[in-house]
């Protein structure tokens, strides 16, 4: 009884008990949460904000896609998540990413490095650059069991064949001994998702993963890492600037513009009834395939320059429905009907 | 008559090594006998992956590469026998667009002098100021302002660039352009401002447009007819409409099902297409395709299948359907 009784009983801190009760839950249920993440580029000729309040989280399992222009933040949001930021002009200037509940930003470096490859694996654009041409796939591979504390060749060997097995590499047990020059692109891609998931991380980025891939191939190997996902059961940043990537494999989407995301939402509600104008835009812009229409619909001027982005709001200088305010504020960002939330003034209008 | 006619057109590399005891290894067949045809005022299409020798015939077609056998027609000449000035009034005529627009602008002229060089060129009796109000004239037509007129290509953004590469193009007034992945190196939101350009521009100019591209949502939305190309082979060739809606050929089918689509919850009945896209140099035995076919049978490693009719105006190679 007493001060937990009344705690309990007030109707007057329903409201706070709920929040409160929410804001456990959801660090709790989330794997990854980034809040208010602030990463600025100190150059000669003054400070880029190239990402600039980003606020998202992902959960156990869950495939979350990072969509945008080239510039917009995107690939320097994922670099941030692994403290990979080149130095020196680039530095994580604000905000937190709690990673399994711990502030990834407080962490010491040695402490970071041990997490790269064990909780957190990144596969990045060009595989090509990220396999070292003088060693072979097995040694490369083999890598990340070593690091695991494995010592035997005997044992590590089984363990890249078995991996590579998984990635569907045919015939692998040849292939150790070949030089990354003797794989294809989508073979090299393959090797560098199985360096990946080696070690069973728990959240998997890849950034722009198929970009220099065929379509046929690009298909492959996106139904591969949804597979792989599924069997592990890892979640999935993919950051991409193909919406139809993110529509085929992910289950929600956080689209970028000029270093802040406008808009976050799961990938059914934003492709069906996008909330923020630019998502909107983009959706009328993108041809597509099996409708053939006379003219595409086009966004006027081109993406801001980071160097001087165009005050309020960086898209208002390209918005069909701009007003007065948005020259002025930047927007805060609201929820959606339909779930997620997006940052724009004519949806805090429509609140009001 | 069609503008640009090819017959049995065919581009082999010999592929050889070491200096003085030189040993040829073999042919790489790059292009391997394709016909095909481009009516005046259409955008033809040639969609393919990497390595299906889409490039390489365009490069042809621009008198860059030599054909190995077969021809080539423009206007019903052929262009292989052409003299020194023919191959001048050629180039007036067929001009083309870079994939990279960025890296076809010289970074030490100004866009100016990039704009105006081909009438530097090939109508060298005009005056400088005619040449400087046309190329002005050009800029504005794709859209830039004129005090773009003394900057250096480094000073536009990738969109601004490809439509300075787009005037440069059209400055002379060709018949024929040739675009090569034109908008593959761009934004979304400046792709279709690009696309839109270039359609404006055609329908002004009443141009001929032989776009090669390997997204297929954007030649859908482009082109009139398609032709889809694999390891040097027309597989599938028609009018686009058709074969969008009725693809016939399984590599065909396969690559439009491969395409993301911004769609959700989109299911893929087909599953994905199995292995990689064979050697050129010892292309696989009767249709190139068959070793990734779902629908394989055994003659289809016997015989090459020819390209065929099916429907007027829509041509198949492969006897399976």
């Amino acid at each position: 009884m007493g001060f937990g009784y009344w705690l309990f009983k007030n109707p007057a801190l329903a409201g706070l008990k709920s929040s409160i009760f929410m804001a456990i839950h959801m660090t709790q249920e989330c794997l990854l949460s980034v809040e208010n993440l602030k990463t600025y580029f100190f150059t000669r000729s003054g400070v880029v904000k190239a990402v600039d309040g980003v606020t998202f989280s992902v959960h156990p399992g869950e495939a979350l896609g990072i969509a945008g222009e080239s510039g917009s933040g995107k690939s320097i949001t994922c670099l941030s998540l692994v403290r990979l930021v080149p130095q020196p002009a680039g530095r994580i200037v604000g905000g937190k990413i709690l990673f399994q509940g711990e502030d990834l930003l407080t962490k010491k470096e040695d402490e970071i490095r041990e997490l790269r490859g064990k909780s957190i694996a990144m596969i990045l654009q060009d595989p090509l650059t990220s396999l070292n041409p003088v060693y072979t796939i097995g040694n490369q591979v083999g890598e990340a069991f070593k690091l695991n504390g494995d010592k035997k060749w005997k044992t590590i060997r089984q363990k890249v064949i078995d991996i590579l097995n998984q990635v569907k590499i045919p015939s692998a047990e040849q292939r150790l001994k070949d030089y990354p020059f003797q794989f294809s692109g989508g073979m090299r891609q393959r090797v560098l998702a199985a360096t990946g998931i080696a070690r069973k991380p728990k959240l998997l980025i890849a950034d722009e993963p198929t970009t220099s891939l065929d379509v046929t191939i690009q298909d492959q190997f996106l139904r591969l890492l949804k597979e792989l996902q599924q069997q592990t059961q890892m979640s999935l940043i993919l950051v991409t600037h193909d919406l139809g990537i993110v529509a085929e494999t992910c289950d929600r989407v956080a689209v970028m513009y000029a270093g802040k995301i406008v808009e976050i939402g799961s990938v059914e509600r934003v492709y069906k009834a996008p909330a923020h104008p630019y998502t909107n835009a983009l959706m009328k812009a993108l041809p597509k395939m099996g409708r053939k229409s006379k003219r595409l619909y086009q966004i006027e001027g081109e993406p801001p320059n980071l160097h001087d982005l165009p005050s309020g709001c960086s898209f208002h200088p390209r918005c069909p429905t701009v007003m007065d305010i948005c020259r002025e504020a930047y927007p805060p960002s609201v929820p959606v009907t339909g779930g997620g939330d997006a940052a724009c003034w004519l949806l805090e209008k429509g609140r009001s | 008559m069609p503008l640009l006619e090819g017959q049995n057109v065919t581009k082999y590399f010999p592929i050889s090594m070491g200096g003085l005891l030189h040993k040829h290894y073999g042919m790489l067949k790059a292009v391997d006998g394709i016909t095909f045809s481009v009516n005046p005022g259409t955008c033809f299409g040639i969609a393919g992956e990497s390595g299906s020798g889409k490039t390489t015939l365009a490069k042809m077609v621009l008198l860059l590469e030599k054909v190995t056998s077969g021809s080539i027609f423009f206007e019903g000449r052929e262009i292989k026998g052409f003299s020194n000035k023919e191959r001048m009034w050629y180039r007036t005529r067929v001009q083309t667009i870079f994939q990279d627009a960025a890296s076809s602008l010289n970074p030490r002229m100004r866009i100016k002098d990039i704009i105006s060089e081909p009438l530097v060129v090939h109508r060298k009796s005009m005056s400088k100021q005619e040449t400087l109000a046309r190329a002005e004239e050009m800029l504005r037509l794709v859209g830039l302002r004129s005090d773009h007129m003394n900057m250096f290509p480094h000073e536009l953004s990738g969109g601004q660039k490809q439509r300075v590469a787009t005037a440069r193009a059209i400055i002379l007034e060709p018949t024929l352009v040739i675009l090569d992945e034109p908008v593959s190196s761009l934004d979304v939101s400046i792709r279709a401002q690009i696309l839109n350009l270039l359609s404006d521009i055609q329908e002004r100019q009443g141009l001929t447009y032989l776009m090669i591209a390997h997204d297929l949502a954007t030649m859908h939305h482009v082109t009139n007819s398609i032709a889809v190309m694999y390891l040097g082979k027309i597989m599938e060739m028609g009018d686009t409409e058709t074969v969008f809606s009725h693809p016939l050929h399984p590599y065909t089918k396969a690559l439009f099902e491969a395409v993301p689509r911004p769609e959700p919850g989109r299911v893929k009945n087909v599953p994905a297409l199995i292995g990689e896209i064979g050697n050129p140099l010892n292309p696989p035995s009767g249709c190139r395709f068959h070793p990734r076919c779902d629908q394989t049978a055994s003659d289809c490693r016997g015989e090459e299948p020819r390209l065929r009719e099916v429907t007027p105006g829509h041509q198949v190679a492969c006897d399976r359907v």
